[in-house]
């Protein structure tokens, strides 16, 4: 689960190393900028936030534990968690679809496969939109899953949820998706 | 189950993913000096701890002394109501000298019983005084009958009696005097303190009236009962 590189760099920031340091910077630094920034509204927020997020790791690395999760996955966590964190903290008012009257679980599989499934440029760009109407968490759910490409298992890991929640999340983000593209699309 | 079939979506939402993917591209990218701003704020709070650390490092030995120092000074002062200089003991002497007040007791005590008398001294050495019988003078009319002789040794008889009575202190006729605002202790400004046999005096006095009192209330409660029980 962790290289020899990795063990090495765990072991070098245990040890409180500037070079240990910089390395992580430089390995994991792309990784979380992109996390936070997904979340946040503005990039100088997330600025903010990662820098938050590596003084956390350098300062609980005595915390990780290999047997549990992967050190990148360890820091998704970090980084997930200061995000929503900060969200939660600032109370930026944001606007996002909410599947209030239960219209969205109303869809059939068979309709939301037939728009998120056949290779369209058109719904790409209506989905691209409809990603924006998306409540954070929720983009970043279906990001981990379907771009980081991340098991649902180190999913639930970083959103400290079950699995099963995470799948239940996954399908209905699904659904919402279909509900706000249909909803555009009128 | 559930998880193939979630594994099957990941790669059937073809539109999905590049929908994500394109979003992902068009995120905005990370600024140049972000790591190195991040590595000089590290810098900073290393510099922070090693500071936070040398600081806790003098101040240690100086708590450590100070509670030395507050131990010693906790076993070595003895406390309170211990005998330093004899300082304690010579207190409850001032005190017994500085407040004997035998007079005014017995002016309280007076005042108790509402018998009030000329001067308060003579009040507290009035002695006993033995009246002696008096017999009549004029014989009774059962005893008028007797002899001539009785009624001369009769007569020879009150005269020494007459002469003692008259011998008799002045004082022991007791004229009934009423008391005066400056017998009452209390309105006297050199009588606000109280010595202790006075105020046990008062003590027994309260709890006196409040035993009276109670009694009162009980014959009262009872005098009720028995009128309830008789209607």
């Amino acid at each position: 689960m962790v290289t020899d590189i990795e063990t090495n760099m765990i072991e070098g920031l245990k040890e409180g190393s500037p070079k240990a340091q910089q390395m992580m910077v430089e390995r994991y630094g792309r990784h979380v900028f992109n996390q936070v920034v997904r979340l946040l509204p503005s990039v100088e927020d997330a600025e903010e936030v990662y820098q938050d997020v590596f003084l956390k790791v350098f300062l609980n690395i005595n915390r990780y534990e290999e047997e549990k999760s992967s050190f990148k996955t360890w820091v998704s966590r970090i980084a997930y968690n200061e995000s929503i964190t900060w969200l939660r903290h600032k109370r930026q008012q944001m606007i996002y679809f909410e599947d209030e009257d239960g219209e969205a679980e109303r869809l059939s599989e068979a309709e939301v496969e037939a728009t998120l499934g056949h290779s369209d440029p058109e719904t790409v760009q209506l989905i691209r939109a409809a990603l924006k109407h998306l409540p954070p968490e929720e983009r970043s759910l279906i990001t981990m899953f379907y771009y980081e490409e991340m098991s649902v298992k180190d999913i639930a890991y970083v959103a400290d949820s079950p699995p099963n929640t995470i799948g239940s999340k996954l399908f209905r983000t699904r659904k919402k998706l279909c509900k706000i593209i249909q909803m555009l699309q009128s | 189950m559930k998880e193939d079939y979630i594994e099957t979506l990941r790669q059937q939402d073809t539109n999905l993913r590049d929908a994500i993917k394109l979003e992902e591209e068009a995120l905005p990218p990370m600024p140049a000096d972000l790591n190195a701003r991040l590595m000089q704020r590290m810098e900073e709070e290393r510099a922070k701890v090693i500071a936070k650390r040398r600081r806790s490092r003098l101040l240690w030995p100086l708590v450590a002394a100070a509670c030395v120092v507050a131990m010693i000074a906790v076993f070595l002062t003895p406390p309170k109501g211990t005998d330093k200089d004899g300082a304690t003991a010579r207190e409850p002497v001032a005190m017994k000298v500085e407040k004997p007040k035998p007079e005014k007791k017995a002016v309280q005590q007076e005042a108790a019983q509402i018998v009030p008398t000329p001067s308060e001294e003579k009040v507290a050495e009035q002695p006993k005084v033995k009246r002696p019988v008096v017999k009549p003078t004029q014989p009774l009319l059962a005893q008028e009958k007797p002899v001539d002789k009785d009624i001369a040794t009769e007569e020879a008889a009150t005269e020494p009696i007459a002469e003692n009575t008259a011998a008799e202190p002045p004082h022991t006729e007791m004229a009934t005097v009423t008391l005066t605002e400056r017998d009452i202790p209390i309105t006297r400004p050199e009588n606000y303190k109280y010595t202790p046999e006075e105020l046990a005096l008062m003590k027994q006095q309260a709890n006196e009236a409040f035993l009276k009192w109670v009694e009162l209330e009980l014959e009262i409660s009872k005098y009720t009962l028995e009128k309830m029980a008789q209607k």
